[in-house]
C-alpha cells in the first residue's frame, strides 16, 4: 500500500473521529470539588442510609459534570448543578436522620403517657408542643399536591365601579383591585386616583408579601396591555419584588375589566 | 471496509441520535418546574432558613426568564441551577425544621422523665 492510498484512508478516519469527539469538553474545577464532597459524604455510613437516593442523584450529576458535553458554559453549569446536589444530599441526610430520632423520641413519649397520662398532658401543654406537627414535603420532581378543585361555573358579576376596595365581605369572586379604562390617561398613564388606589392596595399586599400578585386585562388590545405594563411599573417601583409581579390575560368575568385591568393576589379570587 | 463507509457511519450515527432521542423539556416547562419548586420552598419557610439559597433561586429564574427568547441554551441552564437551588433551599428548611422538632420532643420526654420519676427524686 502506498503513501498515498493510506492517507486516503486515513482522512475519512480522523473526521469521523473528530466528528465523535466534538461534542466533548474537560470538566469544570467544580466538578472536581463535587467529586471530592460526594466521595467524604459516602464514607459517612449515616449519610447513605439516611440518604440514599439523593446520594445516588448526587452521583448521577457529578458524573455528568466529570464528562460534560458542549463548551466550557455548559461544563460549568454541570459542575454547579452537581456541587448542589451534593449538598441537597448531605441536607437531607441530616434532615431524615432527625426526623427517624424524632420518631424515636416520640415512642419514648408515648410509652410514659401510657403510665400516667394526666403527667404527659401537663408536659405537654407546660411546653406548648404538638409532635404531630412535623410533615415533611416531597423534594425534587415528586408531584405537587392536588390543586383543590375549581368550580365549573364561575358566577356572573356586574360590571366594575372605577375601584373595588378589599373589604372582604363580597360573596362574589372579587379582585383585590379593579381600575377601569377612566383610571388611565391617554397613554396608559395613571391618573392620580389610580395612584393613591394603589397606593392604599400596598399595606394589603404588604401583608402577604410572599405571594405572587397578577395584574389581569381582559381585553386583547394594546391598550389593554399598555395599562397593565404600567400599573406593574408603578408596583416596582413602589418596591414589589419583579419575581412576584405578573401580567396575565384573563377570560375570567370575575377579574375582567374590560380594557382596564384588575389586581389580585395569585389564584386569589375571593380567597384572603 | 471501504472508506467512505468510515465517514458516512458517525454522521448516521449522530443524525440518527438527533431524531430518536426524546425531546427535552422546553425552557418554558424547565421555568414552570422551577417556579413550582421555589414556591413550595416559601411554604416550607426557605426564605426564613435559608435566605441566601432562595435569593440565588430567584435572582436565577429571573435570568432565565430574561433570556428566554434570546439565549434559549442559556436560560436553560439557569431555570435547570434554579430549581436545583430552590431544591437546596427547601431540603435546608426541613433540615432546620427537623432538627427543631426533635429538639422539642428531646426537651418534652426530658420533662416527662423527670416528672414520672418518684416524689422526692429529680434527677
Amino acid at each position: 500500500m502506498s503513501v498515498r492510498t493510506s492517507l486516503r484512508h486515513a482522512v475519512p478516519i480522523v473526521i469521523g473521529a473528530l466528528l465523535l469527539g466534538a461534542c466533548a469538553a474537560p470538566a469544570d474545577p467544580s466538578a472536581q470539588f463535587a467529586r471530592q464532597s460526594l466521595d467524604s459524604l459516602k464514607t459517612n455510613p449515616e449519610v447513605a442510609a439516611n440518604a440514599p437516593d439523593e446520594l445516588a442523584v448526587a452521583e448521577q450529576a457529578v458524573a455528568a459534570a466529570e464528562d460534560p458535553r458542549g463548551n466550557a458554559t455548559n461544563a460549568a453549569h454541570l459542575g454547579f448543578v452537581a456541587q448542589k446536589r451534593v449538598q441537597i444530599a448531605a441536607f437531607a441526610a441530616a434532615a431524615n436522620r432527625d426526623r427517624r430520632a424524632y420518631d424515636a423520641l416520640i415512642e419514648r413519649r408515648d410509652t410514659i403517657r401510657h403510665g400516667n397520662e394526666s403527667i404527659t398532658t401537663l408536659a405537654t401543654d407546660a411546653l406548648g408542643v404538638t409532635p404531630q406537627h412535623l410533615q415533611f414535603q416531597p423534594i425534587g420532581n415528586t408531584p405537587l399536591p392536588p390543586q383543590p378543585p375549581v368550580p365549573e361555573q364561575v358566577p356572573q358579576k356586574a360590571p366594575p365601579p372605577m375601584e373595588t376596595p378589599a373589604n372582604g365581605t363580597a360573596t362574589v369572586p372579587s379582585p383585590l383591585l379593579t381600575l377601569d379604562s377612566r383610571a388611565f390617561a391617554a397613554g396608559a398613564a395613571l391618573k392620580p386616583a389610580a395612584r393613591q388606589s394603589l397606593d392604599r392596595l400596598l399595606p394589603v399586599l404588604a401583608r402577604q408579601a410572599q405571594r405572587p400578585v397578577v395584574i389581569y386585562f381582559g381585553a386583547k388590545t394594546s391598550e389593554a396591555l399598555e395599562r397593565a405594563g404600567a400599573v406593574k411599573s408603578y408596583l416596582l417601583a413602589k418596591g414589589l419584588p419583579k419575581w412576584l409581579l405578573f401580567v396575565a390575560y384573563t377570560s375570567d368575568p370575575a377579574m375582567n375589566a374590560g380594557s382596564g385591568v384588575a389586581i389580585d393576589f395569585e389564584h386569589g379570587a375571593g380567597a384572603r | 471496509m471501504k472508506p467512505r463507509l468510515l465517514l458516512i457511519v458517525p454522521v448516521a450515527l449522530l443524525a440518527g441520535c438527533a431524531i430518536l432521542l426524546p425531546q427535552e423539556p422546553s425552557v418554558a416547562d424547565r421555568l414552570r418546574a422551577a417556579y413550582a419548586t421555589i414556591k413550595q420552598a416559601m411554604a416550607a419557610n426557605a426564605d426564613e432558613f435559608a435566605a441566601a439559597d432562595m435569593r440565588d433561586a430567584r435572582q436565577r429564574y429571573d435570568q432565565a426568564y430574561a433570556l428566554m427568547n434570546d439565549d434559549p441554551d442559556r436560560a436553560r441552564q439557569l431555570a435547570d441551577e434554579s430549581q436545583v437551588v430552590g431544591t437546596l433551599a427547601l431540603t435546608r428548611a426541613q433540615a432546620a425544621l427537623a432538627a427543631q422538632q426533635r429538639s422539642a420532643a428531646k426537651n418534652e420526654v426530658e420533662t416527662l422523665e423527670q416528672l414520672a420519676l418518684p416524689r422526692g427524686v429529680r434527677r
